[in-house]
């Protein structure tokens, strides 16, 4: 199950339980409100977060990333994204791309060592996607760890909503 | 370490050491107190050397920089990191007149740079502008504070750089001038709000740039050969072409020198304690924290536009390989 926040937004909910599905989590929608919301952002149960806004998808010995509903809405309208080329590595805390948006180019950072396998080709032509669905159709490359101990150092969705707060 | 010539040497300002190209996070120098800030002011320095010294600075060194150039020896286009040569600029025109274009590495729109233009860049470490989050708007607003000042009971206390100028403001993330209270307004300016400045960013998790060109004055036969109206503009400015879109900062400021003048204490009101320093300096700083990591994934170069003439609509900007 997610969290569960005060006043849940309707239209919220039903994205935090498409999102959960589509990641293939659960998603517990009653009887008590099933999302997290910070503001009008959200953030999923299950996932594994960097406090640069990445968030990290476990499956197996593969991560697959992305930035946050939170991050997404702080940036503004996504216009570019620059990511890494497929069979390129990775290392964890370290740059692996950029995100243009609002005369911005801001970095994003891999939460894991290892080498990518997959990159979100979609972007080059669709870099709203990463505003439509930061936890969806917004992912951004898919990792192959070489060292699953990076995981230790990632943050569940409870203590990165407590970090996004500070 | 990348070998090549020392910064500085040769006469042209625009010959770049290959040093200063811009380097991964790795490598930072022993940051100094979080809220000093060395400030650089100089005129006719290169954009491109300007450019990649921010860049450096910005991966390669832990302290805050503020850096006043008053004035490019040459005229240059410099593009945003995601921009497309065909959709911004007049590329056969630019190729055929040799001019200068860059791709920078920051996000945003496309520029002219040439002696009359006033860019201005702060290379700043997040703690310096605590609580303000690195995202863009809330650095805008932080910008907005430090150019026009914060709003006091006494107008005396505003240390605001164009404290002074009528409703100098930012608007959809521009530095504007709105006229509507200036007696004479030719055809052109019957729009109210005028674009004096654009500016651009590049954030990462601990650190920030953010860049602007203020224009002194600006060519706009110049821009209006090399420059598209772009595609992506903000909603104020409803197609107008540039001269009746821009206006220049010595239509408002009589001293050319205001912002070398004013933007220490626009620092120093905002909480920062300010040191002078020179290009040399800045340029010694970047070295010092250069790392042998060459992996960057991104750089200021120069584009090349021979190779851009053969390159459809949507391509991105080709760079000359060590340009």
């Amino acid at each position: 199950p997610v969290h569960t926040l005060a006043a849940p937004n309707m239209a919220l909910r039903q994205f935090a339980r498409q999102s959960a599905r589509s990641l293939g989590l659960r998603s517990d929608v009653s009887p008590a409100p099933a999302l997290a919301t910070r503001g009008m952002s959200t953030v999923i149960e299950g996932l594994k977060y960097m406090a640069s806004h990445e968030w990290a998808k476990v499956d197996g010995d593969t991560v697959t990333v992305g930035i946050t509903d939170h991050a997404q809405a702080e940036l503004g309208d996504v216009v570019y994204v620059e990511l890494p080329e497929v069979g390129s590595e990775v290392s964890a805390k370290s740059t692996f791309g950029v995100v243009e948006s609002v005369k911005a180019a801001s970095d994003v950072y891999s939460p894991v060592s290892g080498e990518v396998v997959a990159v979100n080709e979609d972007l080059a032509d669709s870099p709203g996607k990463v505003n439509e669905g930061a936890y969806t159709d917004g992912w951004m490359m898919k990792v192959k760890m070489t060292d699953p101990k990076d995981l230790d150092a990632l943050m569940d969705a409870k203590a990165y909503e407590a970090s996004c707060d500070q | 370490p990348v070998r090549g010539r020392g910064l500085g040497s040769g006469a042209s300002p625009c010959r770049v050491s290959r040093e200063t190209r811009a380097l991964p996070d790795a490598g930072m120098s022993t940051p100094a107190a979080s809220n000093v800030i060395r400030l650089v002011r100089t005129r006719g320095l290169c954009v491109l050397r300007q450019l990649r010294l921010e860049e450096s600075l910005f991966r390669a060194n832990a302290e805050n920089w503020a850096i006043v150039n008053d004035g490019a020896p040459r005229t240059a286009i410099v593009l945003g990191i995601s921009g497309k040569p065909h959709r911004l600029i007049d590329v056969a025109a630019a190729h055929r007149d040799e001019l200068l274009v860059i791709k920078r590495f920051s996000g945003g729109g496309t520029v002219v740079v040439d002696a009359n233009t006033q860019l201005v860049s702060l290379v700043m470490n997040a703690e310096a502008v605590a609580p303000t989050p690195l995202f863009p708007h809330p650095l805008m607003r932080w910008t907005e504070d430090l150019y026009k000042g914060m709003d006091t009971r006494d107008e005396k206390e505003n240390a605001g750089v164009f404290r002074d100028v009528p409703n100098w403001r930012l608007h959809q993330n521009d530095y504007v001038v709105e006229v509507s209270d200036v007696p004479s307004v030719d055809e052109r300016a019957a729009k109210k709000i005028l674009k004096v400045g654009g500016n651009a960013q590049s954030i990462s998790k601990t650190r920030f740039v953010h860049h602007t060109s203020f224009l002194w004055d600006f060519d706009e036969e110049n821009m209006s050969r090399y420059l598209a109206v772009p595609e992506k503009q903000p909603a104020y400015r409803e197609n107008r072409p540039h001269g009746a879109f821009l206006t220049p900062l010595s239509r408002w400021v009589r001293d050319r020198n205001l912002m070398r003048d004013r933007l220490p204490g626009a620092l120093r009101a905002l909480g920062l304690v300010v040191e002078e320093a020179s290009v040399a300096d800045a340029e010694a700083a970047a070295r010092a924290g250069s790392s042998e990591n060459s992996n960057s994934h991104r750089s200021t170069a120069v584009v090349d536009l021979e190779k851009a003439l053969t390159m459809d609509k949507d391509a991105r900007a080709p760079t000359v390989p060590d340009g």
